[in-house]
Parts: C-alpha cells; sequence; structure tokens
C-alpha cells in the first residue's frame, strides 16, 4: 500500500481521534513508528550500555549502510562540534562537514529561541537587539519568568501550550526525576479509563454533591434490601423506577474511584502536596496541580478533569516525558529546516463523497505529476529522532543519563532532512487566506436571556498556501478564529452587547512583529490592571503587564502579522490598519470554537513556526525593537500607578507585503449584514438608551485579539 | 504558587474581554510607499484609492508612525543603568519589594541604579508624606530612565480611574 493511500486511510481516523482526545491538529503529532519498536519505559536503576550486543538470540540482519554517518573527529571549537549516534553509539562530527555533506544541524542547546527572536542588524552593521529572546530562553530553561526574573528553587514553567517548549535541560530534568518515581505500580489505569470525564464543582457544591450521593446510596441499598436485589444493577432491572438513580450512582462511583487514582498520580509525579490537600476533595492545591499535569503535557483543558487527562493519567510518566520531547524536537526540527508542513493540508481538501477516499492536497513537479504535499515537519522530526537514536522512552532517559546538564549549552544533531518540495525558494510566493465558516450575525440570545441555537458546522480555518506552477498549494490548515457577538462597556459605563466583526477581503501583511505590545483601552476595568507580584522579599501591588506583553500571555500573544488594506494611488501604496491581525494566543481553548473580537488567533506555538517560516522564504527587512514610549498613570484604591511600555515589539518587513485574503464565509440565519452598534443585555436595566457606538477600529474588531 | 497562577489567569480572561477595543498603538497619518517590485506583487489584489469620502468610513486609517528605538552604546553589556527622577523635591523612599532603593531629598532627587542586564524589570513604590504611593517600573532589558511627578493626596480626583475606584468603595477612599 503506497504512503498517499496510507494517509488518505489515516486523515479522517486521526482526525475523529483527535475529536475525542481533545489534541490539536497543529500541535506535534502523534509519534510515528521508529526503526525499533517503542516500548513502555519503565524506571531503569542501571545505567545502558551504549553499544552492547544485543540480548536477542536470533541472528539479525546486517544493518543497512548508514551513508550520512560522517567520521568521528577531535579538538574541534565549540561551535563546530555537531552529534550523531551511529549504529547506536554517538559520535561528535564536524558541524561544517556535514553542512557541506548536506545534512541539517538542528540545534539542540538551552540557548534555542525560534527564528523570530533572533537579533538583527541594521544596514550600517549595528546590532539590533531581540529583547524578549532572552526571556523566552529563561522561561524555556525555567530559569526565569515571564519578566525575565528568576524563578524560585525547584519551581517549574510549564509553557509548551503557550508557545514555549522546555529546553533539552529541562527535559532532561524530567526523565531523570520521573524515572525515579515509582508510580506505575501503584496507579490502576482501568479505574481511570473507565470514566469520560470527572465531574468538577467549586468547594460549597462540591460538598452538597458528595452529601447527595451519600444519601442517595443509602436510599438505593436500602431499596435493594427490600427488592431482594444481588446488584444495583438488578435493582435497576427489577424496579425501572431506580434506573436513573442506580445509573447516576454508578457513574458516579466510577468517577470518584477515578478520583483516588488521580490524586495517587499527582501526589507520586511530584505536583501535589498531599500535606496541602483534602483527600477526596477536588480543592485549589489539586486544581493547581491538574492544571500543571495538563500544562507539563499538552493537555488541552484548564484544570477540569477530561478523558484526555485521565488518559494522559493513565501512561506511564516517562511515556508522557518521551511524548513532550518528540514535540520540542519537533519544533527545533522546523526551525532547523524552515519547515512548515505538518500534514495538516489534507484539512484545506474538500471531504469527498461517502465511500471515496479524501485525497491529499498536490503541487505539480516538474514532469508534470501531481505529488502529495508532505508532512516535512514529521519527517524531518522522525529523522532527528532516528538520528539521536531515540525510538523509545528508554532510549531518551538512557541519552539524557549519558549527557550533562552542561552539554546541552552548545549541542546539536547532524540529520538529513527530507527533501525540500520544488516549490521551496528563498523567496516563496505565499498567501494567507482566512475562511470565517458558518457565520450568524443575528442576536445570539431571547429576552429571557437564553441563547439561541446558532449551530456552526465550519469552523474559521487559517490556510497559508504557495503559488506555484498556476496552482494554490496549501502547506498548513488550522483552526483560527473570528469575531463575534461580545459584551464591551460603552462610554457610558455600561456593558452591552456588540458584534465585532472580522474584516473581509483583500489585505497585506507589512509588518510582523515578534514580541508585540497590546494597549488595553481607557476602559479597561482597573482592577485587572493591578496585581500583586513577589517582589525582592515583598508582595506588592504592581501593574498587570501579563496582557499587555511583550510576553506569551499578551493578547497578542508570541507574535503577530498586522492585517493592513493596500491602496494604490499612481504609483504609491498607502496602508490602512483597522485592527485586525493574525496572532498567537494564550488562550488556547478559544480556538476550540469560541469567539475573538475581530483577530485570527492561532496556537502560540504554531504562530511562531509560521511567521518564523514567512520571514525565512520572503525577502524582507529587519527593522528591530520599534519605540512605542506609552505611558498611563492612573488611580486605583488609594495608590497611583504608572504604566509604561517603551518598546512595540521587534519588528520585521515583508517586501513586498505579502497577500491576505479573508473569506466571507456561510452567511447562516436572516441577517447577511452584522448588527451596528451596542445592543442591550438581556434582563439587564438601563437608566437611558444605549449610546452611540465609536467608529474606526473600535467598531469593528479594533486590534483584537 | 499555583493559586496566584490561577488568578492571574482569571484577570487576563477579564482583560482580553477588552483586548479588541484598540489597535496596538495610536494611529498616526498614513504612510506611503512603494513596495518594490516582486515575483509575488500583490498588486493583483490591490484596489485602487476611494474617494476621500469613503475612505473615511471604511477605517480610521492607520498606518504606524514607526521609529525605532534610541540604540544603546553596548546593547550586550553586562549591567544596565536605570535612572528615577522624582519631582516635586520632597523627601520620599524608594522601594522595590522589600529592599530599600533609593532616599531622595530637595536638592537630589535622581537615583542611578545599576542592575545586571536582563535581570528582570524593577517595579518601584515611591512613598512621600503627603502624596500618593507611587509604583512605576524600570526595565533592566536596557539602560532606561524615568521621570515621575508624585500626586498630592488631594488632586487624586484629577487622576484617571479615580470616579470608578470611589464608587466601587462606596465613596470612601481607602487613603
Amino acid at each position: 500500500m503506497d504512503r498517499t493511500i496510507l494517509q488518505c486511510i489515516a486523515a479522517p481516523l486521526i482526525a475523529a481521534v483527535s475529536l475525542f482526545a481533545c489534541r490539536d491538529r497543529g500541535q506535534s503529532p502523534a509519534p510515528k513508528a521508529l526503526p525499533r519498536p517503542a516500548s513502555v519505559a519503565t524506571a531503569s536503576a542501571t545505567e545502558p550500555v551504549i553499544g552492547a550486543p544485543s540480548a536477542k538470540p536470533e541472528p539479525v540482519a546486517p544493518p543497512k549502510p548508514d551513508e550520512d554517518a560522517l567520521p568521528e573527529a577531535s579538538g574541534l571549537s565549540p561551535d563546530r562540534r555537531a552529534l550523531q549516534v551511529v549504529a547506536g553509539i554517538e559520535r561528535v562530527i564536524d558541524g561544517d562537514l556535514a553542512r557541506s555533506r548536506g545534512l541539517t544541524l538542528v540545534d539542540l542547546s538551552d540557548d534555542f529561541a525560534p527564528f523570530i527572536f533572533q537579533d538583527g542588524k541594521a544596514r550600517d552593521g549595528a546590532p539590533l537587539p531581540n529583547r524578549y529572546r532572552a526571556v523566552f530562553v529563561g522561561l524555556a530553561s525555567d530559569r526565569t519568568d515571564g519578566d525575565g526574573e528568576a524563578l524560585p528553587p525547584g519551581a517549574r514553567n510549564y509553557l509548551e501550550l503557550y508557545g514555549v517548549p522546555p529546553s533539552l535541560s529541562v527535559m532532561r530534568q524530567r526523565f531523570l526525576e520521573d524515572a525515579a518515581r515509582t508510580c506505575e505500580g501503584t496507579i490502576d489505569r482501568s479505574k481511570l479509563l473507565a470514566v469520560d470525564g470527572i465531574d468538577t464543582w467549586g468547594s460549597s457544591t462540591e460538598k452538597k454533591e458528595t452529601t447527595r450521593h451519600h444519601f442517595r446510596g443509602l436510599r438505593l441499598e436500602a431499596a435493594q434490601k427490600s427488592a431482594g436485589a444481588a446488584t444495583l444493577e438488578e435493582l435497576s432491572q427489577k424496579d425501572p423506577r431506580y434506573a436513573k438513580d442506580v445509573k447516576a450512582h454508578l457513574r458516579t462511583d466510577a468517577q470518584r474511584a477515578a478520583f483516588a487514582e488521580v490524586e495517587k498520580r499527582l501526589i507520586c509525579e511530584g505536583l501535589l502536596d498531599a500535606s496541602k490537600h483534602k483527600e477526596g476533595f477536588y480543592d485549589g492545591a489539586m486544581r493547581s496541580a491538574a492544571l500543571d499535569f495538563q500544562q507539563k503535557n499538552a493537555v488541552f483543558a484548564q484544570a477540569d478533569l477530561t478523558r484526555s487527562t485521565l488518559e494522559a493519567m493513565a501512561r506511564p510518566l516517562l511515556q508522557n516525558d518521551f511524548l513532550a520531547l518528540r514535540r520540542v524536537l519537533a519544533e527545533r526540527a522546523a526551525q532547523a529546516g524552515r519547515i512548515l508542513e505538518d500534514g495538516s493540508a489534507i484539512d484545506a481538501v474538500p471531504l469527498p463523497k461517502l465511500g471515496k477516499l479524501r485525497k491529499l492536497p498536490t503541487f505539480k513537479n516538474a514532469a508534470g505529476e501531481a505529488v502529495p504535499v508532505p508532512d516535512l515537519v514529521g519527517q524531518a522530526t522522525d529523522a532527528v529522532m532516528a538520528r539521536l537514536g531515540l525510538a523509545s522512552a528508554e532510549d531518551a532517559l538512557a541519552f539524557f543519563r549519558r549527557h550533562s546538564d552542561r552539554d546541552f549549552r552548545s549541542l546539536r544533531v547532524a540529520v538529513r532532512f527530507p527533501p525540500l518540495p520544488e516549490y521551496y525558494g528563498p523567496h516563496m510566493d505565499l498567501v494567507a487566506e482566512i475562511d470565517r465558516g458558518d457565520i450568524w450575525y443575528e442576536f445570539p440570545f431571547n429576552a429571557k436571556g437564553d441563547r439561541l441555537p446558532q449551530p456552526r458546522e465550519r469552523f474559521p480555518s487559517f490556510t497559508l498556501f504557495v503559488k506555484w506552477r498556476g496552482e494554490k498549494v496549501p502547506l498548513v490548515r488550522w483552526r483560527t478564529t473570528i469575531g463575534g457577538w461580545r459584551s464591551e462597556v460603552a462610554s457610558d459605563g455600561e456593558e452591552y452587547y456588540r458584534y465585532k466583526d472580522s474584516d473581509v477581503g483583500a489585505r497585506v501583511w507589512r509588518h510582523i512583529v515578534a514580541a508585540p505590545v497590546w494597549l488595553p483601552p481607557t476602559s479597561a476595568p482597573l482592577a485587572a490592571m493591578v496585581k500583586t507580584k513577589y517582589v525582592a522579599g515583598a508582595y506588592p501591588h504592581v501593574v498587570n503587564y501579563d496582557e499587555t506583553g511583550p510576553g506569551y500571555l499578551s493578547a497578542y500573544g508570541l507574535v503577530a502579522g498586522i492585517h493592513e488594506q493596500m491602496r494604490r494611488r499612481g504609483e504609491t501604496f498607502t496602508y490602512y490598519d483597522n485592527g485586525i491581525r493574525t496572532h498567537g494566543s494564550f488562550d488556547y481553548l478559544s480556538l476550540r470554537g469560541r469567539f475573538s473580537h475581530g483577530c485570527h488567533r492561532l496556537y502560540n506555538n504554531l504562530a511562531v513556526r509560521m511567521f518564523s517560516f514567512v520571514l525565512g522564504h520572503r525577502r524582507i527587512k529587519v527593522l528591530g525593537p520599534m519605540a512605542l514610549g506609552f505611558r498611563r498613570t492612573f488611580y486605583y484604591d488609594g495608590e497611583v500607578y504608572d504604566m509604561r511600555l517603551p518598546t512595540r515589539g521587534f519588528y520585521f518587513q515583508l517586501d513586498p507585503p505579502l497577500p491576505v485574503e479573508t473569506l466571507k464565509g456561510d452567511i447562516k440565519g436572516k441577517l447577511q449584514q452584522p448588527i451596528s452598534g451596542y445592543v442591550p443585555k438581556p434582563g439587564v436595566k438601563y437608566g437611558s438608551q444605549p449610546p452611540k457606538a465609536g467608529g474606526g477600529p473600535d467598531s469593528k474588531a479594533g486590534g483584537a485579539p | 504558587m499555583g493559586t496566584m497562577r490561577m488568578m492571574r489567569r482569571m484577570a487576563l480572561f477579564v482583560l482580553l474581554g477588552f483586548a479588541c477595543s484598540r489597535p496596538s498603538s495610536p494611529a498616526p497619518a498614513p504612510a506611503a510607499s512603494t513596495p518594490s517590485a516582486s515575483s509575488s506583487s500583490p498588486a493583483a489584489l490591490v484596489p485602487v484609492e476611494p474617494a476621500a469620502e469613503s475612505l473615511s468610513e471604511v477605517t480610521k486609517v492607520a498606518d504606524e508612525d514607526l521609529k525605532t528605538e534610541e540604540r544603546e552604546t553596548n546593547p550586550y553589556s553586562e549591567s544596565v543603568t536605570l535612572k528615577l527622577s522624582i519631582s516635586p523635591p520632597v523627601k520620599a523612599i524608594v522601594t522595590w519589594g522589600a529592599k530599600t532603593v533609593a532616599r531622595v531629598a530637595p536638592g537630589t532627587m535622581d537615583a542611578d541604579i545599576q542592575r545586571p542586564r536582563g535581570s528582570g524589570p524593577l517595579d518601584l513604590e515611591i512613598k512621600a508624606d503627603g502624596y500618593l504611593p507611587y509604583h512605576t517600573r524600570l526595565y533592566a532589558d536596557r539602560s532606561d530612565k524615568v521621570s515621575v511627578r508624585l500626586c498630592r493626596n488631594e488632586d487624586a480626583s484629577a487622576l484617571l480611574g479615580y470616579k470608578r475606584s470611589i464608587e466601587k468603595n462606596g465613596g470612601e477612599k481607602k487613603k
């Protein structure tokens, strides 16, 4: 069976599984079969012997010659050294020689940062420092927080879902610590996997629910006794009046049993301090530990005990670490190869009729043949894993045991990457397209405030195409967001609903901004503009810069492309900014069907990957850090706060700009245009009519993340 | 730490509700430029400029007035100098968390602070009798300077947010 057909079959399966597993398509794909069978890792106390003869008694076919294996080199300066694992044995080779042989050097150092965070040089040769780089590296290495301040000892960042994958040193620490734990024998996986999720509540509701469950149990026990039923299931059959209660009771029992396993797992994994937790209750300590677990393992949930969380908890610790390592290496591979294709482009192909196989998108080669768009990131990651000899969690553990933290100061691996498709070049004819999907303009609430059904089958998507031999070839297609109905504080101080539209039509990206800054409007709630923060031995109130950025929590994420309307007058062009951006987002759950205020959000790691790719394959000018000089002084709770934002972010200019087309989508319902202005919230009494909504970008999406 | 993280996240979601009502920067006049010729010129997507009256309906016109940051002599130096100037001339204490970093008085209202480059911003609090406590930030990823003007207690009503803060506290000033 050829690869195309395999992928055709696999793609819908993957899509279906991902729906249930709550994994995002854009995130790193599941590990693929590697040359060696992936075994489940268990803590191994003994140091593996590299290159030791196989214990298998059967004769093994002689290995194929490794054409990319380079001779061992010694006496090289660190910047020339690279690593290869050849026949299970590590060797240091000459990086320059590797490059001359067409190999790619993948940076495994702790000092790694994506392309968008590299320093630049001005035309006169002066350095253009990319200041967020140091913060990114500090975050990835668990050395600093989002401000660049040192983390307390033992603190972990767990920021992969925010676009900051852990460094290799952090992965090393994770492997070594988890290998020393003995969780596997203590956790009952079957109990974790017996439920679809575990209901959780706030503390007061949780107590009520626990009491309710207790008394329901007593009632059912009495009924079971009087009915002479051996089990509750039998009671349910004998007297159907109890069927609903029995079902609910058994479901809760199963959830409570799973909950106990979750507690054990979180304590065993070192995420939950048992002394701060009340057993059996989903208290703050446990909620926080669950969130850490989810963020450590890239589970898309916010402390809810979802099915995907339980599945991750049912896996051995090292298996989860191995999956995380693969995701980390995928980002490194994508950056090293300046590649983007991750297999998601298949979603750009319309679904075929029932019974037909979905075809992969293709491009024309020189012979005019249709060639499938490859999953380059997946293939490159496979190549990195194979070259490092990482076929299993055990291999990874052995790798980290034979390297010290110091090795990751400058480690690189020399890998043969898959050949680049013909459409690659220094200046690719790229086009971005945003399909708004299904749109409802009607007000989504009735007079009582109940939400009206506005079903969407097609969700907004982002596609990056390359124009090649007369065709638009999709490279990636990811979920994104568009604007919708949002709450907004009007000039009268009241809160109304307002439709925040996403611009339709032809736009361009002229500027891409790394670590962009967002300015909150003066109407933003002041309580949210101030926070308590640990500062040099005290917890004073300080201005909250989390969402303004620059940073991974910025409303514009780690990187943004500014949508501009480009108009021509004679030989000159004028640009208009209506406040719309395509940008990364910390609010990763919003990409699963929620609305933005008009902007097109992407997962932070994908935004970083995509914009790095664009900058690597277009003519650009590195403008560097742009001055902003923003300052806002405000009063809150008897004190004065001075918000200072000296920089807009690190700017790149695309020359020429890159076309971006936002499609209208399918308008559902009767309204063909959005309602303009404010709409009173149902059930709220207002003193007067809503004021007129402002014009300009504010009237539309306006700088919306 | 986990609870703090969750509280911070909640605050972020509140702010995010507002994060879309303004462009990321002030909107100066539109800029005109000529893009270089290209194999992928977006000219095909470019409409001819419409009449002025219809433009005003299209957008609040804004091409960012980009200015490069002032260059540092050595952007990779080990340490940076942070300068704080306070007015009016009064006795004041400048603290960074639990540490006192400067005491100023009439005649010496400036404070210079040396910090390792990239060691994180300094969130400072300035306290002076008769004035509202003042919070500001100096950035240590570059040499930075800031001038602050303290606000007398009785002048608080002129500040942004005073009215909202007082309404929230039921008409009572906390300090």
